[in-house]
C-alpha cells in the first residue's frame, strides 16, 4: 500500500510539472463560482428554469469529474505515444496496483470537489452523509472513462476524439428528465443515469436506497472489465 | 486543380483513419435521437443553435490544431513544407474537409428536428461559414501555443468570445445593439435563425459578412502559420 501511495503521490506531481495542465486545475473554481452565483441570479430573473434547477447541480458534479476524466487521460496517452507505458508494464508491481495508483489521487480529489459543490451550492439542502455518498459515486467516472479511453485510443487526434464522444455518452441521460416517466429508467444502461437519478432525488429531499446502489454496483463491474481491456491493450 | 483534389481526398482518408468522420456522425446521431425524442417538448430551434455554435464548429477549430500539433511533433510538417505542395493547398483542403464534416454533421441535427421543414440552402450555407470560420480561427491560434493542452487553454477565452457571445444575444441572455455585427460568425447565425424559424434578417448583411470575414480569417491564418510555423 505504501508503494502505491508513493506512486499515486509522483504520478499526481505529474500534472504540477505541466504549467497547461497545473492551469486546469483552475477550472472548478470556476465552476463554483458559477454554481454559487450565476445559477442563483439565473433562476431568480427566469422562473422558468425552477424546474431545472436539479440539472444545473447534476451538470456541475458532472464538469467536476471531467477535470480529472481529461487530465488522466491525456497524461496515459502520452505515455502510450511516448513508450512510458511499456516501461510501466515491467515494473516490478501488478498492474491492479498500477491502475490504483494511477486513479487513486484523481479519484479522491474529484471526490472531494464535489463534497465541496455539494456543499456550497445554494439551491438545496444537502446533509453530509448524501453529500459523501453522491460525491464517492460520481467520482467513480474517472477511472472508467480515462480506463475505457485507453483502451481504444493509440495517439492523441484518436484520444480527442473519443473524448469529445464520451463526453456525450456520459451527459445522454440526462434526457431521462425529459421522457415520460415510465421511460426515464430506459437510460440505465447507462451508468451515469444513476448518478443523475441520485443526484435529483437527493434534491427533492429523497434518496432510494437503492438507487446508489445499483449506481455503485453498475461502476464496480464496469471498472472490472475496463481495467481488464485497459490492462490488455495499454502496455503492449 | 487535380493536386487540390488529390489533397482533399487524403485529408478526408487521414480524418477517417484518425476515426473524426465516424465519431462525428456517431455523436451527431445521438444528438439527433435525444432532439428527436424530446421533439415534442417545446421549439428546439434554440437548442438546435446552441448544438450547432458548441458542437460542428469544434471540430474545425480543435481537430485542424490537433492535426498540425501532432504533424509537428512527429516532424511531418518539415517534409511537407519542401515537397511541391503548396501551403495554400494544405490549408484550404484541411479547412475544407474539416468544415465540410461539420457542415454534413449540422444539417444531420437540423434533419431529425426539422425534417425537411428547413430552409435547407440558407441553413448549409450558415453552418458552412461558421465551420469554416472557426477552422480558420484555430490556424491562427494554433501558432500562439507550443503544444495542444496550451492551444485548449488560450482557447477558452477566444472561443467564448467568437461563439458564445454571439449565441447569448440569439438566446436573448445580452443585446450587444449594432455591435453584435461586428463578431464574425453574427452573418453565418442568421442564416441558421432565418432557415429554422424565419427570422427576418438581412442577406446582404449575412452573405457580405461571410464574403468579408472567411477571406480576412484566411489571409490572417495563413500570415501567421506561415510566420510562425512554416518558417520556424
Amino acid at each position: 500500500m505504501k508503494k502505491i501511495a508513493k506512486l499515486a503521490l509522483t504520478d499526481f506531481k505529474l500534472i504540477f510539472r505541466d504549467p497547461t495542465l497545473r492551469s486546469f486545475l483552475a477550472l472548478p473554481v470556476l465552476l463554483f463560482l458559477l454554481v454559487v452565483y450565476l445559477v442563483p441570479y439565473l433562476a431568480d430573473t427566469y422562473e422558468a428554469l425552477a424546474p431545472y434547477l436539479p440539472l444545473f447541480l447534476i451538470v456541475g458534479a458532472i464538469e467536476n469529474t471531467q477535470l480529472f476524466c481529461f487530465i488522466s487521460s491525456i497524461v496515459l496517452i502520452d505515455e502510450k505515444e511516448s513508450d512510458v507505458a511499456k516501461v510501466y508494464g515491467v515494473v516490478p508491481m501488478s498492474k491492479g496496483q498500477y491502475i490504483l495508483s494511477r486513479f487513486m489521487i484523481p479519484y479522491l480529489f474529484t471526490v472531494l470537489l464535489n463534497v465541496i459543490l455539494f456543499a456550497v451550492q445554494p439551491l438545496f439542502s444537502i446533509g453530509w452523509g448524501l453529500n459523501l455518498i453522491l460525491s464517492l459515486l460520481s467520482a467513480l467516472i474517472v477511472p472508467v472513462y480515462a480506463l475505457a479511453i485507453n483502451s481504444m485510443v493509440e495517439n492523441r487526434i484518436k484520444g480527442m476524439v473519443y473524448i469529445k464522444a464520451f463526453n456525450m455518452v456520459v451527459l445522454i441521460p440526462i434526457a431521462a428528465f425529459f421522457v415520460p416517466d415510465s421511460f426515464s429508467h430506459l437510460f440505465g444502461i447507462l451508468p451515469t443515469h444513476w448518478i443523475f437519478q441520485s443526484i435529483e432525488q437527493v434534491a427533492l429531499g429523497s434518496l432510494p436506497w437503492w438507487m446508489p446502489l445499483i449506481g455503485f454496483a453498475f461502476f464496480a463491474v464496469l471498472t472490472v472489465w475496463v481495467a481488464r481491456v485497459f490492462i490488455r491493450r495499454h502496455f503492449a | 486543380m487535380s493536386i487540390f483534389l488529390h489533397q482533399l481526398k487524403w485529408q478526408l482518408l487521414l480524418l477517417h483513419k484518425n476515426s473524426i468522420v465516424t465519431i462525428s456522425l456517431a455523436v451527431t446521431f445521438i444528438y439527433g435521437l435525444v432532439l428527436y425524442g424530446v421533439r415534442d417538448a417545446g421549439t428546439l430551434d434554440q437548442v438546435l443553435v446552441t448544438i450547432v455554435l458548441n458542437d460542428p464548429s469544434v471540430i474545425g477549430y480543435f481537430f485542424l490544431a490537433l492535426s498540425f500539433y501532432t504533424e509537428m511533433k512527429h516532424g511531418i510538417l518539415p517534409a511537407i513544407f519542401v515537397s511541391p505542395l503548396k501551403v495554400h493547398q494544405l490549408l484550404i483542403a484541411r479547412v475544407l474537409v474539416l468544415s465540410i464534416i461539420g457542415t454534413v454533421c449540422s444539417l444531420g441535427l437540423a434533419f431529425f428536428v426539422k425534417g425537411m421543414d428547413f430552409a435547407i440552402w440558407h441553413y448549409a450555407m450558415g453552418s458552412f461559414g461558421i465551420c469554416v470560420l472557426s477552422a480558420l480561427l484555430g490556424i491562427t491560434m494554433l501558432t500562439f501555443a507550443e503544444e495542444f493542452l496550451n492551444f485548449a487553454m488560450k482557447s477558452i477565452p477566444v472561443f467564448l468570445l467568437f461563439a458564445n457571445v454571439p449565441m447569448l444575444q440569439y438566446l436573448g441572455v445580452m443585446d450587444l445593439g449594432w455591435i453584435i455585427y461586428l463578431f464574425p460568425i453574427q452573418g453565418s447565425l442568421n442564416l441558421i435563425a432565418h432557415a429554422l424559424s424565419g427570422t427576418e434578417i438581412s442577406f446582404l448583411y449575412a452573405y457580405g459578412s461571410l464574403f468579408v470575414f472567411v477571406p480576412v480569417f484566411y489571409l490572417l491564418g495563413y500570415h501567421y502559420f506561415t510566420k510562425r510555423v512554416v518558417q520556424q
